[in-house]
């Protein structure tokens, strides 16, 4: 018995004598990849990786034309005094006009990497990306590093629902939900959160704009510790601009009725939004000290949210990118054989959604009489 | 106490030569030291060690009584107590070597007991310090230990079996255990396994349990020594059995089982919150011991994607200067600290001192400097060492420390995958080592909630109210205390 396992083990450590090592001083780490249509030429890829120095201040920046990513990281192989791996990836940057077209097939190699984990996000990029990886910025540091600290931070994306590579691929899988990736642009300073691509399986097909992409994390998952900004809630006493912050609440998907294409009926959806949250700012909207008051207030607000809330819906449903996952729900509600027969992306772009938002005010601390 | 005549008796049995001057004269012959007097006035004979009797005592009872007395007084005078008849070669001729004076009175023979106490007074044990608690700690005579042990169980339960190890040392063992608590199965077992053992002498109790033990070629000591009587007692009263061995400061007990040497009286002595996170940081010290620097070498040799990222250039900014693979890298530096520590463990103190600023500074600074390691690993390599002291038992940390090389190199051959292999492989030797036929790794298998309450944690008293199951005793309730 004993001996058996002792064979076991020396069995186990000399056929391992294959095994691949990945010393770390002789590996260098891509931190990102971008992808991007190259000019001119058909079915050809403009790759770009950026692999970080060790003083943490400067990267390698390689560039090549080639059919496929795997291609150009042959290519950057021959390059590079040290093996290419992917384990710390962080960013996938596609350029716009690629992601437009269909990002599975150049990049399915490392979306099929075991190495890369779930911090690598998944971004579409606007404007010259050559520039980018060649720019100095201010806040320091290099692109790769920046972009994966500013989207850690970003109010929209943090916490709420992150645009990585497993949910990436997650929604890319499930054919009840559709992918989303997080959109960034220049500007004079760095760069800048410009909003929230949907994508109909792997084509990039609306962008929601960065303003409204709070509306769309309450409509994707539960709030958690959300700011909202209101600038035009309509009251009795007039229109004005609302802050609500540190936003918790639930968000639920009531299936009225599922789709029947036969009797060509569409889905009734509605959807729940049930919200908490801290007012901060206000203008003089309501007289707030007065206790009758504060329901009117979260009526109105209530009333805007949901507002908001459907015409993102109805800019969604325009592509049909069903990118807050309505069609999980609706996939609960029916049997396998006609949810298989059913375009969902159709079906979505049909429906009816309407959305319900209840607001209530958590506290809003010491406020001015507007009167006196 | 009981030792001594329980043996005579036994050798009664056997066959019996009637003890004369000659031949006692006989058996001590060529031992330098052994004294041969004849008394002045009454004419007896004395043979005894001066080193091993108590000189002033036998001057002031035996031989002044007997200098003074005549010949005719002399049988009245020795009949009774102190003094008693020898009728056996053999126990005569070891009374004598346990340090009684034989006396000659014509055709009697009589023996005197004067064993002189030798050895040091009882202190602090240096191997096992804590901070509050008894201070006491056991020495070289077994008088003196089993004195504390007595000193705190005060009830004529607490029985004890005298034993003799060694064929030809003849050392002398006391096996205690509380009579109703102890499993009497056990104490049998252990009492055979001691008389059973052929060796020529066992110098101490950590030798003494690799004779006993039932899986002599495991790397893992199966009965817990300890040289703290309060730890003893403790044992005692949940039911174990403990061995005191003439000549040596550790006592052990039985059964054992691995989680006990993670614990430390200390931990009894600590409000329960504080005694729970005393264990579980020892267990995490286990951890860090067996895992880390092979976790530092499956890393950097297989697994990249494992580091954060800001950490990752740093180490392997570091690692480019050094000329070895991972492997080779934590193989030496792990070397280096042991040699460290077996030098500190051999020099004396002053000395010592002297080889720890060495050490700081070679392993510290300049091994760092010279690219010969990167600095990572000396921090691992370090806090592993650290981690290793916090193990209150040596012996288990000793046992602990070259598991840690084994991994080392499973981590390097095979990674992650290795690492696990390694540990997958100790815990189903662990499951298969018994000590006193229980399981080594009670209470976890065979899984015992009540008694993970006082393993992996301390918890409090009120809930601590059964004895160990491990010690199948047949008393289980040990309090009675309501919440």
């Amino acid at each position: 018995m004993r001996r058996k396992g002792i064979g076991w083990l020396l069995a186990l450590s000399l056929l391992s004598g294959c095994a691949d090592q990945k010393i770390l001083e002789k590996i260098g780490f891509a931190r990102t990849i971008i992808l991007e249509k190259a000019e001119g030429q058909d079915k050809a890829l403009k790759v770009t990786i950026s692999i970080p120095k060790t003083n943490q201040t400067e990267s390698i920046v390689y560039t090549d034309v080639a059919r496929s990513f795997k291609q150009a990281k042959i290519h950057f192989d021959m390059q590079n005094d040290r093996r290419i791996v992917l384990g710390q990836l962080r960013q996938v940057m596609f350029g716009a006009s690629l992601a437009r077209q269909g990002v599975w097939l150049p990049m399915e190699s490392v979306f099929r990497d075991p190495a890369i984990g779930i911090r690598t996000h998944v971004i579409v990029a606007e404007g010259d990306i050559g520039r980018f990886v060649t720019r100095k910025y201010v806040q320091g540091g290099t692109m790769g590093e920046y972009i994966d600290n500013l989207l850690r931070s970003d109010p929209a994306t943090r916490g709420q629902f992150d645009t990585n590579l497993h949910t990436f691929l997650r929604d890319y899988y499930d054919d009840g939900a559709e992918p989303v990736a997080t959109i960034i642009g220049e500007t004079v300073e760095g760069l800048k959160v410009k909003g929230i691509a949907l994508f109909v399986r792997d084509r990039y097909v609306a962008k929601i704009q960065a303003e409204d992409a709070m509306f769309f994390s309450l409509l994707r998952s539960d709030a958690k510790n959300v700011s909202l900004f209101m600038d035009e809630v309509e009251t009795p006493r007039g229109a004005g601009s609302i802050s609500l912050a540190n936003v918790i609440g639930k968000r639920k998907i009531k299936i009225l009725s599922p789709p029947d294409p036969n009797r060509k009926k569409p889905a009734r959806i509605v959807v729940e939004l049930k919200l908490k949250g801290s007012l901060m700012e206000y203008d003089d909207l309501l007289e707030m000290n007065n206790l009758a008051s504060q329901p009117v207030l979260e009526r109105a607000m209530g009333k805007y949210v949901a507002d908001r809330c459907e015409r993102l819906i109805r800019e969604m449903q325009k592509p049909g990118a069903d990118g807050i996952g309505i069609g999980s729900h609706v996939r609960d509600r029916m049997r396998y054989k006609d949810w298989k027969a059913l375009d969902w992306n159709q079906a979505f772009s049909d429906a009816e959604i309407e959305v319900v938002a209840d607001i209530k005010i958590r506290d809003y601390g010491r406020l001015i009489d507007a009167s006196a | 106490m009981a030792d001594g005549k329980g043996n005579d008796a036994g050798a009664n049995a056997a066959e019996k030569t009637k003890p004369t001057l000659a031949l006692v004269a006989e058996s001590v012959k060529g031992c330098a030291d052994c004294l041969h007097e004849k008394l002045a006035g009454s004419g007896a004979e004395l043979i005894y060690f001066p080193t091993l009797v108590d000189l002033d005592c036998l001057q002031r009872d035996l031989i002044r009584p007997l200098s003074q007395a005549s010949p005719e007084q002399l049988n009245s005078l020795l009949s009774g107590a102190p003094y008693r008849t020898a009728t056996d070669l053999k126990s005569c001729a070891k009374s004598i070597m346990d340090g009684a004076a034989a006396v000659f009175a014509g055709q009697d023979v009589y023996l005197f007991d004067a064993p002189k106490s030798t050895g040091r007074k009882i202190e602090q044990s240096e191997t096992e310090t804590i901070i509050t608690g008894p201070h006491d700690g056991f020495v070289e005579a077994l008088e003196e230990n089993l004195g504390v042990i007595r000193k705190r169980i005060r009830s004529p339960k607490l029985k004890s079996v005298a034993l003799e190890v060694g064929e030809v040392a003849k050392t002398r063992a006391i096996l205690l255990y509380v009579e109703g608590l102890a499993n009497e199965q056990f104490v049998t077992m252990l009492t055979d396994r001691i008389q059973d053992i052929e060796i020529d002498g066992v110098s101490d109790a950590n030798m003494l349990v690799q004779l006993i033990d039932e899986n002599p070629n495991s790397l893992f000591p199966q009965y817990l020594t300890t040289e703290r009587p309060d730890a003893v007692v403790s044992k005692l009263l949940g039911g174990r059995i403990a061995v005191i061995l003439d000549g040596s400061p550790s006592v052990f007990s039985a059964p054992t089982a691995f989680l006990e040497f993670f614990s430390s009286p200390d931990d009894y002595y600590q409000r329960w919150p504080i005694g729970t996170a005393l264990r579980i940081l020892r267990l995490i010290g286990f951890l860090i011991t067996i895992c880390f620097t092979a976790f530092y070498v499956s890393v950097t040799t297989f697994h990249y994607e494992m580091i954060p990222h800001t950490m990752l250039l740093n180490l392997a900014e570091s690692r480019s200067r050094v000329p070895f693979p991972p492997l080779i890298e934590a193989l030496l530096m792990e070397t280096t600290i042991e040699l460290l520590r077996e030098a500190g463990a051999r020099l004396p103190t002053k000395i010592g001192q002297t080889i720890g600023i060495v050490g700081g500074i070679v392993i510290g600074q300049a091994a760092v400097q010279a690219g010969f390691t990167s600095n990572i690993l000396i921090i691992a390599v370090a806090i592993s060492a650290i981690a290793s002291f916090v193990i209150p038992s040596y012996i288990m940390s000793a046992s602990l420390r070259l598991i840690r090389f084994g991994l080392i190199v499973l981590a390097g051959i095979l990674g992650n995958l290795g690492l696990i292999f390694g540990i997958g492989f100790l815990v189903v030797h662990m499951a298969g080592v018994t000590n006193l036929g229980t399981s080594y790794l009670t209470p976890i298998a065979p899984a015992k909630f009540m008694d993970i309450l006082d393993t992996l944690v301390r918890g409090p008293f009120w809930a601590l109210k059964k004895r160990p199951s491990l010690s199948r005793s047949p008393n289980k309730t040990r309090a009675k205390i309501k919440r």
